[in-house]
């Protein structure tokens, strides 16, 4: 692929982790964490988002992210306090970015977002009066706003900078003392640009006429090339960057506008901006000021690789061989350095993270790990092939291999469990995107809503992840379209105004359990049984219990909705969700309480690709059943079983009656059977069965592999393995077992004898 | 005892012309002699045992495991109302690309490759035993004439009995 391409669609990649950040932080604030630390957090998302948005040139997000950004940092700051913020507003802005980087990534146009970013605008704007006019008094000595507050001291202090070189150029009239020096900036004067790249500049695709270029031309008074960092010849690597510059600029473009030149191109640390005309009179505060970051490198972690990066910046800065011009060896105006110091934070913060990133993991191809994860399955099924030869060789070179082969079959599956760890991802990937979904719900219906995750970070493979998402809107919507009531209505039936919808992930028996609970009015039965009686889905005079009244939500083209909405209601609803899930080898189910709520439960299989299962036979045919579905075993003689009045037979067990099927019946299997043992198995509702089979065979992980892509859908399987003598046997689901033995095996049931 | 002929691509990659000739795989079914467009075999492998899938359709032979991938089989003189192959070591599995599935069909023997025109590709006579609708065309080679097979047809409803034939107008 081309380098651009690939670098771009890495920082789409990110985008997605930084959005994913950045509403989850916003999330917890407008919950009311008060965490300064989530404001930084969501500031240097915003701020990475802008920084690749402003190297593949998607301007509308650039445009966006800054304003954003900007309001962000008003909070960052304290200048505006994080309990006043409006979270609300933020979120939706959030929202807005996430659509812009989906609009660049498929190169369409952006939609412009004026209400928001005029809404941005007004962030930080009432406070401004009162609170930016006694800012600039302590900035002169960053030391000083630093000891206030919480956030780590150096990081305060330039966030007050910004603040007030924000507060200055947003409100000129505020100005009084230090802050009209920058004002002076705006009526063309001169300024001096020392533009010092460090050496990986190239490498990180960027030219210094590219830098330059981005200065208005007719400003330029003079560039001055310094190539006396250019190492001798022979130790050049022409991948670095040796080229100083010095601009001599007679620009209108105040500090910030120049910052802003340099934003994409130049790490703040890489250039300074100085005013030549104040250079020597504020030269001790700014030698102050160059090394206080250092002070603060025992803060957090991440802050003190921004300050470890801040350190040697400021340490080269006082060192003169370094400096290429000789005229500067006096430090730069206030000013321009805290401005420059307060930028320095927050660019360098994306730098950090990747680095830490990298530190920590690698980014990988799904394709790589599917192709990874197809191997090891194959070694799975090579290995239990070799088992079984092993065990037909003499006795003596058996005991030998044996032990061997012990400790292959140990490695085999630990191989298998590290494959599955890395495919392993939290369900937060998909959880992440439904408070979005219920907010931009909640405007459209009317409703108030508040969403509950729970479990967030239970781990799922990343095949089922990524069919997760459609099923769980799906059913979102529909908790909220149908399942909650308005607020007028809730208060009526004596409920909060605010609906709550919780979403709620859970590991149990081998499967992820998913439900989506609301405390909404329940499934109208009345109406659902009435439409189903209009539609023939249920006959006129059949009578339903409640819970099976329930379960007609899953049946197709039905839908309660009174009106069809652009939400809900179309009637290809919750059926699609079920064959969505089934398809994934999970059921659905609902319980609902009238008046008080509904709740729709998935239950997934962990994983697509492998399951620790009991290998049984009957008559001719070899079976997989999942262990997570068996129970217990026990011997078929020794278990008295009786029959109901209408044939079925059923076994005590614990107690309870339990239905008994015979397995070579309901499947169909060839040859005679003489079953012996019973499993007691246990379906997605958690009710159990009896499954008499004729022996079993063992137990072992088995690789799943589709029936679906080259066959169709079997009944009484989900999936088919491969064992270790190379024949397929199919994997038995208990709920389409029952199925298929309730409709007596239907058509194509035929008594033709098929080879084994 | 399982002998695979691998039909590497190379060996007919080359497109056909429609104009110039079809190169056809013909393979037998007791008598009859059938033949399908050798694009569309992805190997020819001898009988492996299948695995029965509950409540199928006759002709469906079952599944098997060919390099990992699952596959089923449809036994063809089931499709075309014969019976059950009683299949042994000598029968051949024809591995085929149908759609976007792979499949095996179970024959007795495969014969040959030719190469016929196209020209000498007749359009299926509209017999009363056409062999349920499963025949795309026939070629009347010297010795033989050879039925030429509409592969999804024979998956999809192949040994259907209940199938009506008047519901394939292709």
């Amino acid at each position: 692929m081309d380098p651009l391409a690939e670098l771009k669609q890495t920082f789409f990649q990110e985008c997605e982790e930084l959005l994913g950040a950045l509403e989850q932080k916003l999330q917890a604030l407008d919950e009311g964490s008060g965490d300064p630390e989530d404001v930084n957090a969501a500031f240097r998302a915003i701020h990475s988002i802008k920084g690749g948005a402003g190297a593949f040139g998607c301007t509308g997000l650039v445009g966006f992210s800054h304003v954003f950004e900007a309001a962000l940092d008003h909070l960052r700051s304290g200048r505006v306090a994080i309990e006043d913020a409006p979270f609300t507003l933020f979120l939706r802005c959030a929202d807005a970015v996430a659509d812009l980087v989906a609009a660049a990534r498929n190169d369409e146009p952006a939609s412009e977002r004026p209400d928001l970013l005029a809404a941005l605008e007004q962030v930080g704007k009432e406070p401004q009066a009162a609170a930016a006019v006694p800012t600039p008094a302590p900035a002169p000595e960053p030391a000083a706003p630093a000891a206030e507050g919480d956030a780590p001291p150096g990081i305060a202090a330039l966030g007050n900078l910004i603040a007030m070189v924000e507060a200055k150029t947003a409100a000129p009239a505020a100005d009084d003392g230090w802050d009209d020096e920058p004002a002076a900036a705006t009526s063309g004067r001169d300024v001096h640009l020392r533009i010092t790249p460090e050496s990986d500049l190239f490498r990180r695709v960027i030219e210094p006429r590219v830098v330059l270029g981005s200065l208005p031309a007719e400003d330029i008074v003079s560039i001055r090339c310094d190539l006396s960092q250019v190492p001798p010849l022979e130790s050049l690597d022409v991948s670095d960057c040796w080229m100083r510059f010095e601009v001599g600029l007679r620009t209108e473009l105040s500090i910030e506008e120049l910052h802003g030149r340099f934003d994409f191109s130049l790490a703040n640390e890489e250039f300074e901006i100085v005013f030549p005309e104040e250079a020597e009179a504020e030269a001790p505060q700014a030698s102050e000021a160059a090394p206080e970051p250092e002070v603060s490198s025992a803060v957090a972690a991440d802050l003190s690789a921004i300050l470890a990066r801040l350190g040697p910046v400021s340490e080269a800065a006082a060192e003169p061989d370094i400096r290429p011009a000789p005229v500067e060896a006096a430090a730069p105006v206030p000013a321009a350095t805290m401005d420059t110091a307060a930028g320095r934070t927050a660019p360098r913060a994306p730098v950090v993270e990747t680095a830490k990133r990298q530190a920590v993991s690698v980014r990988v191809d799904l394709d790589r790990i599917d192709k990874l994860m197809n191997l090891v399955g194959e070694i799975v099924i090579t290995q239990s092939m070799l088992v079984e030869c092993v065990r037909s060789l003499p006795y003596d070179v058996h005991a030998k291999t044996a032990e061997g082969m012990l400790t292959l079959s140990r490695q085999t599956r630990e191989l298998q469990d590290h494959v599955m760890a890395v495919r392993a991802q939290p369900v937060k990937a998909v959880f992440q995107r439904m408070p979005r979904l219920v907010r931009e719900l909640a405007q459209t219906l009317g409703k108030e809503v508040r969403l509950v995750l729970e479990g967030e970070n239970t781990e799922v493979d990343k095949t089922i992840i990524e069919e997760l998402a459609d099923p769980l809107t799906h059913m979102i919507r529909n908790s909220m379209d149908h399942g909650l009531e308005t607020p007028d209505e809730r208060v009526a039936a004596g409920k909060p105004p605010e609906g709550t919808i919780k979403l709620i992930a859970e590991h149990r028996a081998g499967r992820i359990v998913i439900s989506v609970t609301d405390d909404g009015r329940g499934i109208g039965r009345e109406r659902l049984l009435a439409k189903a009686r209009s539609r023939g889905l249920v006959g006129t005079d059949e009578r339903l219990a409640p819970e099976e009244i329930d379960q007609l939500i899953f049946a197709a083209g039905l839908s309660t909705a009174e009106a069809v909405s652009d939400i809900s209601g179309r009637g290809v609803g919750m059926d699609v969700v079920r064959r969505n899930v089934e398809s994934l080898g999970g059921r659905i189910s609902v319980d609902s309480d009238p008046g008080r709520g509904c709740k729709f439960t998935l239950a997934l299989p962990l994983t697509l690709a492998v399951l620790e299962g009991m290998v049984i036979r009957c008559g001719g045919d070899r079976y997989v059943i999942p262990i997570a579905s068996v129970i217990e075993t026990q011997h078929l003689a020794a278990t008295p079983i009786e029959r109901l009045p209408f044939g079925q037979e059923v076994l005590r067990w614990r107690g309870e009656v339990t239905p008994l099927y015979r397995l070579g019946a309901v499947m169909g299997s060839t040859g005679a059977t003489d079953e012996n043992i019973i499993i007691i198995a246990e379906n997605e509702r958690g009710n159990t069965i009896g499954i008499a089979v004729d022996e079993i065979v063992g137990q072992q992980q088995v690789v799943v592999k589709s029936l679906e892509a080259n066959y169709g859908t079997v009944n009484g399987a989900s999936a088919a393995t491969i064992l270790g003598d190379g024949l397929v046997a199919l994997i038995l689901d208990i709920d389409s077992m029952l199925r298929l033995a309730a409709s007596g095996g239907r058509a194509f049931q035929s008594d033709l004898k098929m080879a084994g | 005892m399982t002998m695979t002929l691998q039909l590497g691509e190379k060996h007919f990659s080359s497109p056909q012309p429609e104009s110039a000739a079809r190169r056809i795989v013909t393979f037998k079914v007791g008598e009859r002699t059938f033949g399908i467009d050798v694009g569309m075999v992805r190997e020819i492998k001898g009988w492996q045992a299948t695995t029965p899938l509950p409540h199928a359709a006759p002709h469906v032979r079952g599944v098997l495991n060919l390099r990992g991938v699952i596959l089923a089989v449809y036994d063809l003189r089931t499709a075309i109302g014969l019976g059950a192959t009683d299949a042994t070591a000598t029968h051949v599995i024809v591995v085929v690309d149908v759609a976007d599935k792979t499949a095996g069909l179970l024959v007795d023997s495969v014969s040959d490759i030719v190469d016929v025109p196209v020209s000498a590709v007749r359009p299926a006579p509209d017999l009363e035993r056409d062999e349920r609708g499963l025949i795309e065309g026939l070629v009347l080679l010297e010795s033989d004439i050879v039925a030429l097979l509409d592969l999804a047809a024979v998956i999809r409803d192949g040994g259907a009995e209940a199938q009506p034939r008047t519901s394939r107008a292709a």
